[in-house]
This record gives C-alpha cells, structure tokens and sequence, in this order.
C-alpha cells in the first residue's frame, strides 16, 4: 500500500504535472500537423525525456500519445488530411461535419469520446495488471519462449501486406539485436572490432531512426516530388448554436463511445493490433448498430466518437503486454519499452515487485494526462488550429535536426548520430519496399530475450519429450504461432488471386 | 516495376547467403559453455529466416509476374531523392564532428528545406532558428551538452 501511495504522490507533484501538461500539448500540436502521427510525436519526444525522472519521463510520453491521438482528429476533420489510418475513419464522417459548418461539434465529440476511451482502457490496465503479472511471474522460460513465438507469428501474420516481408523484417530485427557482446560468454558478436557496438545497437537511436527519421524523409520525398505547394489554408472556427455540442446528442453518443472503448480495450490488448484495427472495428460495429447506416459517411457524430474512443482506449490497454509479459505490440509500445529501459526499468512480469512506485505512479499519470488533454484540447483548440497552417517542410526539417539532436543525446557521441541517420534510411527503405519496419522494430526489442529464454529452455531440458510434458503450453503455443502464419498467408494470397483472375 | 521488387528480393537473398557464409563465421566468436548453445546460434537461426523469408518474396514476385501495380517500387526520382538526402545528411554529420553542432544543423534543415523546395527565405529563416532554438534547449535549459 506504501508503494501505490508513494506512486500516486509522485504523480502528483508539480515538476510531474506540468510534464504532463506539456507532453500532452507537444502531442496535440504534432499530431494536429498534417501528416505527422502519434508514434513519430513519441520518437521525437524521446529525447527530452534524459533530464525527467522515469514517471515524470514516462507519463510525458503517454502524455504525447494520448494528445496525439486526439491531435491527428484535428487534422482529419478540419481539413480532411490524416496522419495514419485510425484518422483517416475520424475524417469519414468528421470532415463532412465540417464542410457543413459543424467543425466544433466534430472536435468536441472527438475530444470527448478520445478521453473517455482513454479513461476506460486505463481503469481496465489499473485493475488487470498486478494479478495478470502474478499470473506471469509463473511462467518459465518454456512458457516465455512460447508465447514470444506466437506474439511474433501474430504480428507478422497481420501486419503488412505480404507475411514474406513480414517474417523477412522480424528476422532482421532479430539478427541486428545479437550485435554486441555475447549475454553467457561474453565473446564479440557482429561488432566489427567498433567499440561502441560492444553494448549493442543503442534502442533509443534505432527507435528514433526508424520511425521518426524515415517517415520524415518519407513526407520530405513528397514535397521534392510534389514542388512547392500552396500555402496552407487558415482555418477558422464557427462560434453560431449549430456549431455546439448538445447533451441529447452526447447522450446519443454514449452506446458509441462505450462500444469503441471496449473495443479499442481489447484490441490494444492483442500485440500487434494497433489503433487502426481499433478504428475499423469499433467503425464497423456501429455502422451495424445504427437505425440509419446509410447516413455514415455523410457527418455523423457516432461515427467520430466510435472511432475516436477505440483508437484512444488503445494506447491504454496496448500497456497490458508491455507490463505483465514485456511485449510492445505496437512500434509506440517498443520505443517506450526505450524509455523504461533508459530509466533503468525492465518492463515485464517483474516490473511491479521491482519498480512499483514507478508504475503505481504511471498508473496515476495516465489518470492524470486524460484529465489534461480534456482541458487543454477544449481550451487550446484555437491555438492548435493554428499549426495546420505551418508549411509541413519546415516542421518535417526541424523535427530532423531533433532526431539528429535526440541521439547524441541518448548515447553521448557522434556514434549514436551515426545510428539514427543509418536507420532512418533503413526506415525509409522499409516502408518504400512495403516491409512492415513496426515488426522490423518489435523483433529488435524482444531479440534479447528471446534469445535468452530459447538458451534458457535448451539448458534446462536437452531431452524435447520431457520438454514438452512438463511444459505443455510450449507445444500449444508454437502450433498456434504456425497455425497463425499459415492462416495469414493463405489470406493474403486471396487478394493476389482475384486480381490474378 | 516488377523489376524492382525482383532485384530487391534477389539482392536479400545474396545478402542473407553472403551473412550465412561469411560475416557469422568470422565476426561470431564461437564456443558454448557447457551443453548449452552456441553465442553463433541466433545470428545463424535469425540469417537463416531472412535468408529464407527473402526466397519467399522472391518466389511471390515471380509468381505474381501480371498481377497488376500493387508491388513495391523505387523510381528514379526515389533514388534522386535517396542520393540528395544522403548528401545532406552525410554532409551535416560531416559538419557536425568538424564544426559543431550549429554549423551541422544549419546545414541539414538548409538542406533538407531545399530538397522540399521550399522558398529562400522561410529556409534561410528556418535554418538559422531552428538549430539556435534546439541548441538553447537543450545545452541552456537542460543543461545536455551537444557537439
């Protein structure tokens, strides 16, 4: 009780606050630049987070999620230009609502039906994560091995369009997450005789490289090809009766904010799933829901809290894995895994025993960051509308010189500049050649200790039969992980084959 | 083009044989301790799949030889773009051991401002304030010292 008292108390100092405060605005702001999304905001927040404590540190960076989510909304709705996909369905029925004079309503209900997928994941996360942890601290490494299998076959299997480049991005993280010195021997394993190598590929470098640089260069790519365009459009807000939210239709609202909360909470849960999955889905089921589906698509205000609640109660639920087993299941989830470690915390089922305060703490910050991003996103929205104004270049450019800044300072030489500029052409490449670099970037991470729990598993049991009877949910978990490739690649084929035809 | 997709999948498979071959058996001190595995077994077991996740793409691409424009490609304003890019940032990290960071900043927003083909003055601008503001950041408020 100490511990969640300690937390709590963290969370509420000042210092924590106004990082939350900040990470949540910085959020709102990126996410609302056209293009930009909530997981490259957290590459580029990153670095800022060296001087923080780790709640302070990490609650930052949720702080940067959850207000990205909502910012990539403004974007979608205002001017019909949406970061990644889970804003894109926001803009289905959002940018209408706009074009007909209604764009304060659309915001309004984005930004409540964000909070309130937001506040409903992480109660769930509060009260699932200590007895799913105990559940896991039963495991071994058997068991572990097993389930990082069927998390890599899950995710392979539904990201990208190909399971091929899927596997082929999965094996490549694992291979580059070997650099270094070896964990049992300590012999040099692919360093090339580079000292700085010797403690691995720095995380926080390739992280940043990854998915900020690349997709930077990726959007820089477009205005080289494009030209020069037109200058963004100001956009300005309506303030007549029309353009207001109501309570009967916020309360009309409520079935479709409580089913993309649920939705968006089990969704995140599952490695690998993400809040564009969450979107469609929670999308889906209320078009089903309604009395008037063929009105979706023409401005519906159920239609933007559906989703907009599933893709916030993502980020939330996507905390489950992270804490109770140490699996990322999403390309943000791996870079905050970067942030824990930075602050000398190792998520996974030991987490709570080892550093509870931290994460009581982290619970409370969660709590805290919705609270926040309900005041500023209503008291700041003309502020935020802003930046829709500000040339994408000159924003893609200074968040460059970030990227660049934010390695140097997370490895202390020009090595780690090195890291982040060689990985943000791969990063480039990867997307360009339609290689999924989220799963390129989740076999980085969990590398190590897959590794470590398949060397376990082979010291403890040289005999595969006794293995397998001892430890059942081995067998079960590797015939699933099989069974979910086999499945993902027969599905993928289909599409290949109608067109074929 | 097809073409593309074929050299690229065909350049990783010569790759992951090339790793299998060559990098893991020199660059991979060998020995286990005990009955334990090898410190070479996980780059091998990793290559391996690369190497064979490579065929499959490679298979794909031939299999799908008329199966319409959905497969990846690299025009040649790609590789335009891939060559000024890596001259900008190549450059500002150049500058940056041997200049300092300001210069190295400069240089790479100029750059990357320039490849966007933005105008000379918002670039101008945006390449001096940019730097200035990240330097005042983080060397002056956060007290993070830069090179």
């Amino acid at each position: 009780m100490d511990i969640v008292l300690a937390g709590i108390a963290g969370a509420f100092a000042p210092l924590n606050l106004a990082f939350i405060v900040l990470g949540v605005s910085l959020g709102i702001v990126v996410g609302a630049i056209p293009g930009m999304s909530a997981p490259t905001a957290i590459a580029i927040a990153v670095p800022l987070t060296f001087a923080m404590s780790p709640v302070s540190a990490i609650a930052f960076l949720l702080g940067v999620h959850k207000g990205g989510e909502y910012g990539g909304a403004i974007a979608s709705i205002l001017i019909n230009t949406p970061g990644e996909v889970s804003s894109a369905l926001t803009a289905l029925d959002g940018y209408p609502l706009a074009k007909q004079g209604k764009p304060r309503k659309a915001l309004t209900i984005s930004l409540y039906a964000s909070v309130a997928g937001d506040m409903f994941a992480d109660l769930v996360l509060i009260l699932s994560a200590a007895p799913l942890a105990v559940w896991a601290l039963r495991m071994g490494p058997p068991e572990i091995l097993g389930v990082l299998v069927f998390a890599f076959a899950f995710i392979t299997g539904l990201l990208g369009k190909s399971v091929a480049k899927g596997l082929f991005a999965l094996a490549l993280g694992l291979l580059l997450a070997t650099v270094g010195l070896d964990i049992e021997t300590g012999g040099e394993r692919l360093t090339f005789g580079v000292l700085e190598l010797f403690d691995g590929i720095p995380l926080v470098a390739v992280g940043i490289g990854v998915l900020a640089l690349g997709e930077i260069l990726v959007q820089l790519e477009e205005h080289f090809q494009a030209g020069p365009g037109e200058a963004a459009a100001r956009i300005e807000l309506g303030s007549g009766e029309q353009d207001r939210l109501s309570w009967p239709e916020l309360r009309g609202c409520f079935r479709a904010i409580l089913r993309g909360s649920v939705i968006g909470t089990i969704v995140g849960a599952l490695p690998g799933l993400g809040a564009s999955v969450a979107a469609f889905l929670a999308y889906g089921a209320e078009r089903r829901a309604s009395k008037t589906p063929e009105l979706f698509g023409t401005g519906k205000i159920e239609g933007v809290a559906a989703v907009e609640s599933a893709n916030n109660a993502v980020i939330g639920s996507s905390l489950i894995p992270l804490l109770t087993l140490g699996i990322p299941g999403s390309a943000t989830t791996a870079l905050i895994v970067g942030a824990f470690l930075i602050h000398g915390i190792t998520p996974g089922p030991f987490v709570l025993q080892q550093s509870g305060a931290v994460i009581y703490g982290l619970f409370a910050s969660l709590l805290l960051a919705n609270v926040a991003n309900l005041v500023i996103g209503n008291l700041g929205l003309r502020f935020f509308v802003l930046f829709l104004a500000v040339p994408r270049p000159l924003i893609l450019s200074t968040a460059a010189l970030l990227c660049v800044t934010g390695a140097y300072v997370s490895t202390g030489s020009m090595f780690g500049i090195g890291i982040v500029l060689a990985f943000g052409a791969l990063g480039y490449l990867l997307r360009k050649l339609d290689f999924p670099f989220v799963v390129f970037l989740i076999g980085f991470v969990l590398g190590p200790i897959f590794e470590r729990a398949l060397r376990n598993t082979v010291n403890l049991f040289d005999d595969p039969w006794r293995l397998a009877t001892q430890h059942p949910l081995l067998p079960v978990l590797l015939a699933l992980g099989a069974y979910t490739i086999w499945r993902s690649a027969a599905a993928k084929r289909m599409p290949l084959r109608n067109v074929a035809e | 083009m097809h073409r593309d997709e074929l050299i690229v999948a065909a350049t990783l498979v010569a790759g992951g044989l090339l790793t299998i071959a060559v990098v893991i058996p020199r660059y991979v001190a060998g020995g286990a301790i005990g009955g334990g595995l090898s410190p070479a077994f996980m780059p091998y077991l990793a290559a391996a799949l690369a190497t064979l996740s490579a065929l499959g793409v490679l298979l794909q691409s031939l299999r799908r030889r008329d199966a319409g424009p959905e497969h990846a490609r690299l025009t040649h304003a790609n590789l335009r773009f891939i060559c000024g890019s890596a001259v900008v940032l190549g450059a500002s990290y150049a500058l940056m051991i041997s200049a300092g960071y300001l210069i190295g900043g400069i240089v790479l927003v100029a750059g990357l401002l320039k490849l966007a083909r933005v105008r000379a003055l918002p670039l101008a601008i945006a390449a001096v304030t940019a730097p200035v503001a990240l330097w005042l950041l983080f060397v002056v408020l956060l007290g993070m010292p830069l090179p």
